[in-house]
């Protein structure tokens, strides 16, 4: 599963809904990851997708791809 | 009870505004953003779906749509937000004390200055005297959407061409425009600031700071956000950066709903159900003896103006007017309605005007019950 860190949840919820309209699945949930204080995570449950895909499509939307 | 205030805020509301809020104080009675419960996750999501319905509205990211207590709030943000040493900022002589005294607080505080200039019903009239107050070291011009004390609308698209050729940041204070007038990033505005309440159908408590992003703000409240929790300084990203403490979930949720509702009836059928209104009141107010008119509302020239008409009766200050209508069941606003420099320019500083302001709810029949109560009072 990619992980990827997102500090603010307005950021995660839009990469999530961009992801899935792109028929990528995945969720937000509350993250604490290393370094990055309270933040949010965005799981990519989608096993068919790829990071190189993910980060693409996030980056084209302005949300850095930080995968943990 | 007939309510014509609605340029102050509207009611009633849509019930669909109403359900929404006492669903969300209900159900969504965690604190968004913060914990990582489903409670919580669920009232973010709700936040969220919000702010993309108030995104979308006025054509923006969602991240960039910023959830405030009302418009003041908003334009505090946005015009303190620029300041810096020395700067300079542009408003018209049609504006309320929202945007006059936070840009006269900044310009006090930097050492800077504030150039009003007159606005025009001739929108090249206006757009000179705005070039010409437009100096080397202005950081922004501030402009009404419409004026709260006689609807006059102002030339925003051009305006903001403007602004872009002078390379300044353009803010639309859309307090009477959003939900009626067309006001959106994709004209140029670089910062739209609107009340959540009035035209949008929102609970009041609720407002709305918009950016493109291309002028970035210093923040004016710092706080707890939820994010970034490691650091001591104000997370860089928005809507984070502006949203410290907890918001008024129940009212951003129940906003929505409102900003839902304005898209389904279409802010030009709005706009144009209660500029027959305000016509219809005109009409027969203008033939009232001992009545004045302001702003006088006619199809030739209701282009120039979003539905707020000021009136007195001749006879008596507006606060009194204000009083009499009150008493046979017409509630609108008397007095100086906060801004200043309008009612010196209409000659009504010391009395003020009497405001009518429908809302997409007000009927002709109301309207005809007003004038009938108007001739009376007036003595016709």
């Amino acid at each position: 599963m990619i992980t990827i860190n997102i500090k603010s949840f307005t950021a995660a919820r839009k990469a999530m809904t961009f992801l899935q309209k792109h028929g990528i699945r995945c969720i937000v949930e509350r993250g604490f990851g290393k370094g990055a204080g309270c933040g949010f995570v965005l799981k990519v449950t989608d096993r068919t997708a790829n990071k190189a895909e993910v980060c693409a499509l996030l980056s084209s939307i302005g949300v850095s791809c930080d995968i943990s | 009870m007939i309510y014509l205030d609605s340029a102050a805020t509207t009611f009633p509301k849509p019930h669909s505004v109403y359900r929404k809020w006492q669903q969300a104080m209900s159900v969504y009675g965690a604190n968004p953003g913060r914990s990582g419960h489903a409670f919580s996750r669920n009232t973010a999501e709700a936040v969220y779906q919000s702010r993309e319905k108030c995104a979308e509205f006025f054509g923006a990211e969602p991240e960039n749509t910023v959830f405030t207590l009302n418009c003041t709030h908003a334009l505090n943000f946005a015009i303190k937000g620029l300041a810096k040493r020395g700067c300079h900022f542009v408003t018209s002589d049609m504006e309320h004390n929202a945007v006059i005294r936070p840009a006269y607080a900044a310009a006090k505080a930097y050492d800077g200055g504030v150039t009003m200039f007159e606005a025009s019903l001739d929108a090249e009239q206006t757009l000179h005297n705005a070039e010409r107050a437009i100096r080397p070291n202005t950081v922004a011009l501030i402009c009404t959407a419409a004026s709260n004390v006689i609807g006059l609308r102002s030339p925003i698209k051009q305006l903001a061409e403007l602004c872009k050729r002078h390379n300044i940041c353009f803010i639309v204070d859309a307090a009477q425009g959003a939900g009626t007038l067309p006001v959106s990033l994709s004209d140029g505005v670089n910062i739209i600031c609107a009340a959540g309440h009035k035209g949008l159908y929102g609970p009041m408590g609720t407002g709305l700071l918009i950016t493109d992003g291309k002028f970035p703000l210093n923040t004016i409240i710092e706080g707890g956000t939820g994010s970034a929790s490691e650091s001591i300084i104000q997370p860089d990203f928005s809507p984070d950066r502006f949203e410290s403490g907890t918001i008024n979930t129940a009212g951003a949720i129940a906003l929505g709903e409102g900003v839902d509702f304005v898209r389904r009836r279409t802010p030009q059928a709005i706009l144009a159900h209660e500029l027959a209104l305000c016509e219809r009141f005109c009409a027969g107010a203008r033939n009232i003896r001992g009545v004045r008119l302001y702003n006088d509302i006619i199809p030739q020239n209701r282009e120039n103006f979003a539905p707020v008409v000021s009136f007195n009766f001749e006879k008596m200050p507006s606060t009194e007017g204000a009083r009499v209508l009150s008493e046979n069941g017409f509630y609108m606003r008397g007095g100086l309605h906060c801004a200043p420099l309008a009612h010196k320019k209409l000659g009504t500083i010391d009395g003020g005007t009497v405001r009518l302001s429908p809302s997409v709810f007000n009927t002709a029949q109301e309207i005809d019950g007003l004038l009938r109560v108007m001739r009376r009072i007036a003595g016709n």
